[in-house]
């Protein structure tokens, strides 16, 4: 399933908010402006998962306020902040509060938009592997799960108690499943994934 | 004047003549030994002759008192040294005495009018010779025309002040002295000298009316200096007050740079956006609507920069009668940005029947922004941040501009001081802001006054000299 790539702005001057947005349409992104976190606050139960835009700078809730209440709203998007020229400090603090990204005022579109494709794309590879893990049997995972702990075939078998020519089929569905080329991609795919 | 005058008459009259009693005893000794040496010795026999003669002399010449004394003397004489002659009878010398004494009385009357005659000659030159030393030596440019506007008399100073040389002044005429000069000579009138020269004479005049003509006496001040000095006074308190903006706009530096930044991102963003949409070869409108939208940014931007430096532009003190309503908002524009840059909110009120106010506009701006930037660093690191503008008409002819804030108000035993030059309680403040505020609010004849309010912030007003918007106006609007 194609996820549909959205894109939240939330930023107090409507010039910005009208720019990033028709940028961002350039790009294939579908966007919703909001003038304020509480606006975007309000609305939140009734949106999708997207990117979340925000300019950290606003009256009331800063979108470093807002990046620190997403998780008691059940939220997971990722947030990329646009902070001031020169706040180091802060954006330290955006970072260690889990945003995905901070973009440092003035920016360039380029800039914007790189930061959005990659946060993006790290959406995407995110939501690949789980869709990939969801696919996997029981059996098949146990498989991988020793494999990245760099188990051999015969070790794994005498682990689960099954012939290595099991385990040997279990890999060679693993591989297909999950479109890796070579038993180390695989171990990559695993550790990615945090299977242990 | 009287007393004056007396005191140079005075000092006239001291000359009294002195020997006329003995003029009186020469008198008469020359006529006994003249009459005597005549009889004797040239047979000249006229007994009364010469004692008449005598008191004739010393009546005309030096008054009814040596008249007196000489006929006294000579008539006795002339009977004792005659007693034989025919003609020195009891009738004849009673006569005499008779005649004597008419002569004394006349000629002592014509005597003392003479005297008074001379006395008063010498009491006019006298006068004359002071008023002549107080026309000539006084600093204060007079001169002196007949009806036709010839000028008669024309002291030193007003040579001087005029620029008139020695022997010009045969036939000078009151339009030659000061140009431009048609029927009423008084007031204030600017003379070109040439060379960018410019004079200005302060004249008045009286008129005296004498018999049959009239005589304008008139002083000329200049008042060039005095002007020059308070022009320059005037630039110097323009270049203050310029600084004083300066150093305002110095303080908003990260307020003004904030917006400016604003609408240039954003117009880079459009401009970005049309760039891309070329690449994609996407349709002409939407290549155009991104563009048109960076260009309203930048032109955005341009306003921002033009006020400022509008703002920042020389203004000598020239008040005008504006609309109040209009001027009051457009002040606000810059101190907005600092209340925006605090992350304020800055709520206007500002009356719709303000009418207009008498300011010179940049000024009023200079104040306006100094209490509004005040209020949005009081509000800074409020729990609520809140900037009001409220402009009212407090009494008929008097409009109130007012800004309240939620910050913490004036620091305790400071309120007495806001206004004091150099005094301040922020540690980057230069602390001008107020007092060049009260000069400016004070020079368009307001007052201007702070407090803390009673709900916490502080209150700052001040007031300026409003009028009705005049009746044309309200047709047009």
């Amino acid at each position: 399933m194609q996820r549909e790539r959205i894109v939240y702005i939330i930023d107090d001057e409507p010039e910005m908010c009208r720019s990033i947005e028709l940028l961002l349409a350039i790009e294939g992104f579908q966007t919703r402006s909001f003038s304020s976190a509480e606006a975007f606050v309000e609305q939140i139960p009734h949106l999708p998962v997207g990117i979340i835009l925000s300019d950290i700078a606003m009256r009331e809730m800063s979108g470093l306020d807002l990046l620190q209440a997403l998780p008691s709203l059940d939220r997971t998007d990722p947030m990329i902040l646009i902070t001031g020229h020169g706040d180091i400090p802060l954006a330290v603090t955006a970072i260690k509060s889990g945003a995905a990204d901070f973009i440092e005022k003035p920016f360039e579109a380029v800039r914007l938009l790189e930061s959005v494709n990659a946060v993006h794309d790290v959406v995407m590879r995110l939501s690949t592997r789980e869709q990939c893990m969801a696919s996997l049997s029981r059996r098949e995972r146990q498989v991988l799960k020793h494999i990245v702990r760099g188990l051999t075939a015969k070790q794994t078998a005498i682990e689960l108690e099954i012939s290595p020519r099991t385990v040997e089929t279990y890999r060679q569905h693993l591989m297909e499943k999950t479109g890796a080329t070579s038993l180390s991609q695989l171990v990559r795919f695993g550790i990615e994934v945090h299977i242990d | 004047m009287h007393r004056l005058l007396g005191i140079v008459d005075q000092r006239l009259d001291v000359t009294e003549r002195p020997s006329r009693l003995l003029a009186a005893v020469i008198l008469s000794g020359c006529c006994i030994g003249l009459s005597t040496i005549g009889s004797r010795l040239a047979g000249i026999d006229l007994p009364f002759a010469f004692a008449l003669v005598t008191v004739v002399f010393g009546a005309f010449c030096y008054g009814a008192l040596n008249a007196s004394v000489v006929a006294m003397t000579t008539i006795p004489a002339a009977v004792v040294l005659n007693a034989d002659h025919p003609f020195v009878t009891p009738a004849n010398t009673v006569a005499v005495a008779l005649f004597s004494i008419v002569l004394i009385v006349f000629g002592g009357r014509m005597t003392t009018l003479r005297r008074c005659a001379d006395a008063e000659a010498r009491r006019c030159s006298r006068r004359e010779v002071f008023l002549q030393s107080i026309f000539s030596a006084t600093p204060a440019a007079m001169l002196i025309a007949d009806s036709e506007g010839e000028v008669v008399a024309i002291n030193a100073s007003a040579r001087l002040i005029l620029g008139i040389e020695k022997d010009e002044d045969s036939n000078l005429h009151l339009v030659d002295v000061i140009p431009g000069y048609q029927t009423k000579i008084g007031g204030t009138h600017v003379i070109d000298r040439g060379n960018g020269r410019r004079q200005t004479l302060s004249v008045s005049s009286v008129t005296i009316a004498l018999d049959t003509s009239e005589l304008q006496t008139i002083y000329i001040h200049d008042e060039t200096e005095a002007i020059t000095a308070a022009d320059q006074l005037a630039q110097l308190q323009a270049e203050l007050l310029q600084l004083g903006r300066a150093t305002a706009l110095g303080q908003l530096g990260s307020a003004i740079a904030h917006e400016l930044n604003q609408p240039l991102a954003a117009a880079a963003n459009y401009a970005k956006v049309a760039q891309l949409a070329l690449q994609r070869g996407c349709p002409e409108a939407e290549v155009r609507e991104p563009l048109d939208a960076a260009l309203r940014q930048i032109f955005g931007a341009a306003t921002v920069l033009q006020r400022l430096r509008d703002f920042i532009q020389r203004s000598p003190l020239q008040p005008r009668w504006v609309d109040a309503r209009q001027v009051i908002m457009d002040s606000t524009k810059i101190g907005a940005m600092a209340v925006r840059r605090a992350d304020a909110e800055l709520a206007l009120s500002i009356a719709e029947d303000l009418g207009e106010v008498l300011i010179d506009a940049t000024q009023i701006q200079q104040v306006v922004l100094n209490l509004l930037s005040n209020a949005a660093e009081a509000v800074t690191n409020a729990q609520i941040r809140r900037v009001e503008l409220r402009a009212t008409v407090d009494i008929p002819d008097r409009c109130k501009i007012t800004v309240i804030d939620t910050g913490a108000g004036i620091a305790a035993g400071f309120e007495d001081d806001v206004f004091v030059p150099f005094r301040t309680t922020k540690a980057d403040g230069l602390g001008v802001g107020l007092s060049i505020s009260r000069t400016i609010v004070t020079a368009h004849r307001g007052t201007i006054a702070g407090e803390t309010n009673e709900g916490g912030g502080a209150i700052f007003w001040f007031t300026l000299p409003r009028r009705a918007t005049p009746e044309r106006m309200a047709h047009a609007a």
